[in-house]
């Protein structure tokens, strides 16, 4: 499979950021 | 299930059951997910410079919620981004208007909010875009698996 996915994010939405790559088992931030 | 799905099915089911026959736990395997650390107010500009760089042919941009999607969806026709928009104040006939039009290449951008875009038939995008990050990483995955396609 392919595709692209982009997530804008603010400092208040760090907490669910984390949660997501918890979630997904990989952080997505460099 | 989404907590808004979970919350909405508590008030107007009697006694529900849930019986979860698939989790999935991550967005499948080959698609790019890229993060953009961005303030809250440079989002919408960012955003339009992303379009105006025709990277992005066509994308469904996701925000938390009704008010945003239409203060984004605005703020795109003033930068002249052709996009419709698709959220649980819109009526039927609105969506429908929404939807054929982005599926049919005369808007390029669908801006929608999580609940309303769960019901709506769109697969495999060029592009999906988390304008807000999803408060459920359900929702992240459910929404980053619209742009799943074959390779």
């Amino acid at each position: 499979m392919t595709g692209d996915a982009f997530t804008l994010v603010s400092p208040d939405e760090e907490p669910d950021m984390r949660a997501i790559e918890r979630a997904i088992g990989k952080p997505l931030r460099a | 299930m989404p907590r808004e799905i979970a919350t909405l099915a508590q008030e107007m089911l009697r006694d529900p059951v849930t019986i979860n026959l698939e989790r999935k736990s991550a967005p499948a395997i080959g698609i790019t997910q890229a993060v953009y650390p961005v303030g809250r107010e440079l989002k919408s500009a960012l955003l339009a410079e992303l379009l105006k760089r025709d990277i992005i042919a066509d994308a469904i941009v996701f925000t938390r919620t009704k008010h945003r999607a239409n203060r984004l969806a605005d703020y795109l026709d003033r930068q002249g981004i052709s996009n419709a928009r698709i959220h649980g104040n819109r009526s039927q006939s609105q969506r429908t208007a929404a939807l054929q039009g982005f599926k049919a290449g005369r808007h390029r951008i669908l801006v929608a909010t999580d609940i309303v875009a769960r019901g709506i038939d769109v697969e495999e995008l060029g592009h999906v875009i988390n304008f807000d990050v999803p408060q459920d990483p359900d929702a992240y995955i459910h929404r980053v698996g619209r742009t799943a396609r074959p390779r």
